[in-house]
């Protein structure tokens, strides 16, 4: 199994209050091989290799889950909206084809 | 003859390769949209964590340069520049290296990920910045200004081609190879690198693709920290200042 995966939770605007609907961005450093491509080194064909599940929870609980397909381009980014209950975490975690399991996750703190 | 058929060949070229873009004006907006969710900033936010672990963060790097540390970002917003302690016109990545070795740490190679990382991190330190860079300020950085002038404008290799053949000012807005032709200096050449470069899924620097360029037109590259290199460095980014572009890290390129 590879090293953990560079990845990104944002969430915009920076400053929210509960209630409001903010933007929840993650974005991941993935090569997302389709199985097509040949590796220039050794000229054999690259396996397929790419995210397949991404769930997005807060405190556990699951708002969205998404299913991803090689189709996606390389280094995604993936965009969800959220409406802010309360103060709390929000966990991405994402699987892939090969069975890599990693999660990353954001604080989410609304002011007033 | 042959030298002035050349550059003719390429004019012709471009002139005619007629408003065939790579990218449709919707695939563009979406370009613009991406600049907010840039994977570059994955990178940036690594070099920080790498310099406060190997090297001791921005305030020791403030140390090194002899300012304070709320002086430090107009202070990036002038490199490269001469430093005595150095003896030479150097950009950020070379202090970062001369860091590791003031401290008695391994030098970290100027062509790597990692040294791309941090230097991207030291950058974007002076986001929204004007550059600061005084070629009138010493002899040294003034000779530096003139070898970059000179490497930029310099036929070489196979092609006879410079810098300048693709980048003067009469071809600014033609077509080459579906894309359209930049003024170096409106467009921000010199303030939106480090960028993620969309063609290579990676984090890039000016000099990187500086050398990416330098092979696609069969010139023989020149290796990344030299003189010509900084001084071209110099050059684009007082090309950058002097059309007020404010530095803008990590960029977005195709």
């Amino acid at each position: 199994m590879a090293e953990a995966r560079k990845s990104m939770v944002k969430i915009k605007p920076k400053k929210y209050k509960v209630g409001d609907i903010v933007k929840v961005d993650f974005i991941v450093i993935h090569p997302m091989d389709t199985g097509t491509s040949k590796d220039k080194k050794t000229g054999k064909i690259k396996p397929a290799h790419y995210i397949d599940n991404i769930t997005f929870s807060f405190d556990g609980k699951p708002f969205t889950t998404m299913k991803v397909w090689e189709s996606i381009s390389t280094n995604p980014y993936f965009s969800v909206n959220y409406k802010v209950t309360g103060k709390g975490k929000i966990t991405v975690d994402y699987t892939d084809n090969q069975g890599e399991k990693n999660s990353k996750s954001k604080k989410l703190k609304p002011k007033g | 003859m042959k030298k002035l058929l050349l550059p003719l060949a390429l004019m012709v070229t471009v002139a005619t390769a007629g408003e065939q873009f790579a990218m449709s004006d919707a695939d563009r907006a979406m370009y613009t949209e991406m600049l907010e969710n840039n994977p570059a900033d994955i990178y940036v936010e690594e070099g920080g964590e790498i310099l406060e672990e190997a090297l001791g963060g921005e305030e020791a790097l403030a140390k090194f340069l002899g300012v304070t540390e709320k002086a430090l970002p107009k202070y990036i917003a002038g490199f490269p520049r001469y430093i005595k302690k150095l003896g030479n016109v150097v950009g950020i990545d070379q202090v970062l290296q001369a860091m590791q070795v003031e401290q008695g740490k391994k030098r970290t190679k100027l062509k790597s990920g990692k040294m791309f990382s941090m230097l991207a991190y030291v950058k974007s330190l002076a986001n929204d910045e004007q550059f600061t860079i005084d070629i009138k300020a010493d002899k040294h950085i003034k000779a530096s200004y003139d070898l970059g002038k000179v490497t930029f404008e310099t036929p070489r290799g196979g092609r006879g081609l410079s810098c300048l053949s693709c980048h003067s000012a009469d071809i600014v807005g033609q077509v080459l190879r579906t894309q359209p032709l930049p003024d170096l200096g409106k467009a921000g050449a010199g303030a939106t690198w480090p960028a993620y470069r969309m063609t290579k899924s990676s984090l890039r620097t000016l000099q990187r693709r500086f050398q990416g360029c330098m092979k696609n037109a069969l010139l023989k590259v020149i290796p990344i920290g030299s003189k010509e290199m900084v001084g071209l460095e110099v050059y684009i980014s007082t090309l950058a200042q002097e059309a007020k572009q404010p530095i803008a890290i990590p960029g977005l390129k195709r």
